[in-house]
């Protein structure tokens, strides 16, 4: 099934398709939107700059690849994140094993301690919300990247974690309660 | 502070991006990708290359060899023609369907059958010892059977299978086209009339290559399963076997001389 506003030549889905149809053009439009929001992904899952880059470089290049067998029978930011959430998982599986059934673990706290009330008051806003997301279960901060940075909706979320919507919803009101938390007496 | 408000907040202070080194590799590698053709592309001029090839072969197995000396052709002009020494050899095949009078044909197969049923007839009446001393007698199963017995050896021909009777059926299914042709050239290579060579027996054959099972030594054949008649014939007491296609390609392959009976 094709998506209804694949004609709407602003949807990235549109973009693709000029891409794919020999508008060079078009692969820098669609770049230029997602670069920061898959490369903050990696990012906050990494927590590691140089790892980050390499996950990024990774899936932009898989997405040059399949440039000819896609078809817009999903969004194509459903697509894209799915790409980089399973580069995440095969780069967790590779090098750390534990880690890898933590993204569906509500209670599995992270491995590395972020405790934002250690956090001295002097830091910014965005120390205390970086080190606050680090700190949350790695299921609701994959849900929280995934809705945030990746502009998914919660459906999309939902279809591309596995999971329900409601329990996408749970995780989402669970880290915003923990940033709100970290905020707490700079708000 | 909402939701919302916790989201901007984020998105203010979120801001990191790849490095422009990286963003240049990965916009190199696009751009390289647009100039690479898709494989089914680079790889068209030797797929069409092997397909040329393939089709070539095939065209010299299909194309018969130059007819041997002592292969004659069956064709058209030979209804008309002087009649021919007989010949055991295959005949070539048919270069191209000559048109025959369908009613003609058609009552020439009656014929046929209703003689053949006469003679059976009388056989029957008359015994089969009676029947067998008569020197004009009509091919039957039995003189077909000691016809085989007495036959000199043939090294070309194949062991003779006893052919089936004739039926109103088996007639039938022969198409008048490929029976007016076998009996023109039963009957050039006899020296009799064409009318006067009569069908013994006509049995359905899926031959397993294009020479309709019928090669010539050093013959190229396409292998090819093939349906089509084998077809006997007697002719003044010469039976010739003819295997054909379903179309207008005959080949005497066999040729038996049924000897007279004291």
């Amino acid at each position: 099934m094709l998506l209804h506003d694949s004609h709407d030549a602003t949807t990235d889905e549109a973009i693709m398709l000029a891409w794919q149809s020999g508008d060079a053009a078009a692969f820098d439009r669609l770049y230029e939107r997602h670069r920061g929001g898959v490369f903050r992904y990696f990012l906050r899952q990494c927590r590691d700059r140089g790892r980050a880059e390499e996950l990024h470089h990774d899936v932009w290049l898989k997405l040059i690849k399949a440039r000819d067998s896609w078809k817009p029978t999903a969004r194509f930011t459903t697509w894209l994140y799915t790409v980089a959430r399973n580069r995440l998982i095969d780069y967790w599986r590779a090098n750390a094993p534990l880690r890898l059934a933590a993204l569906d673990d509500d209670a599995h706290a992270a491995p590395e301690s972020y405790d934002p009330l250690s956090a001295s008051a002097s830091e910014q806003h965005g120390t205390r919300l970086v080190a606050a997301l680090g700190a949350l279960p790695e299921a609701q901060r994959d849900a929280f990247l995934l809705h945030v940075e990746g502009g998914l909706a919660l459906a999309d979320v939902a279809k591309l974690t596995g999971t329900t919507q409601e329990t996408v919803k749970s995780r989402l009101r669970y880290a915003y309660a923990r940033l709100r938390e970290a905020l707490g007496d700079l708000q | 502070m909402n939701d919302d408000e916790l989201e901007r907040q984020w998105r203010a202070r979120s801001t990191e991006l790849p490095s422009r080194r990286l963003d240049e590799a990965i916009r190199t590698a696009a751009q390289r990708a647009m100039r690479r053709r898709p494989a089914w592309q680079r790889y068209a001029p030797l797929a069409a290359a092997a397909s040329v090839g393939v089709i070539a072969l095939l065209l010299v197995r299909q194309t018969p060899n130059p007819a041997p000396a002592r292969d004659v052709p069956v064709a058209r002009e030979a209804l008309e023609s002087s009649p021919a020494p007989v010949s055991a050899a295959p005949s070539a095949p048919f270069a191209a369907a000559p048109e025959v009078d369908a009613a003609e044909s058609l009552a020439e197969r009656s014929r046929v059958v209703s003689l053949e049923k006469e003679q059976q007839a009388a056989m029957t009446a008359q015994g089969v010892a009676e029947a067998s001393a008569h020197d004009e007698a009509p091919a039957s199963a039995k003189a077909l059977a000691r016809a085989e017995a007495s036959a000199p050896p043939d090294a070309r021909a194949p062991a003779v299978v006893p052919a089936p009777a004739v039926t109103d059926q088996a007639i039938d299914g022969l198409l008048p086209k490929i029976e007016a042709l076998v009996k023109a050239d039963a009957a050039r290579r006899t020296g009799i009339k064409p009318e006067e060579a009569t069908i013994v027996a006509v049995e359905a054959v899926t031959w397993s290559d294009g020479a309709l099972g019928c090669r010539t030594p050093g013959e190229l054949a396409i292998q090819v399963l093939t349906p089509g008649y084998r077809v006997e014939v007697d002719a003044a007491g010469t039976r010739l076997v003819y295997h054909t296609d379903m179309h207008a390609q005959i080949r005497v392959c066999e040729r038996i001389s049924v000897p007279d009976v004291p």
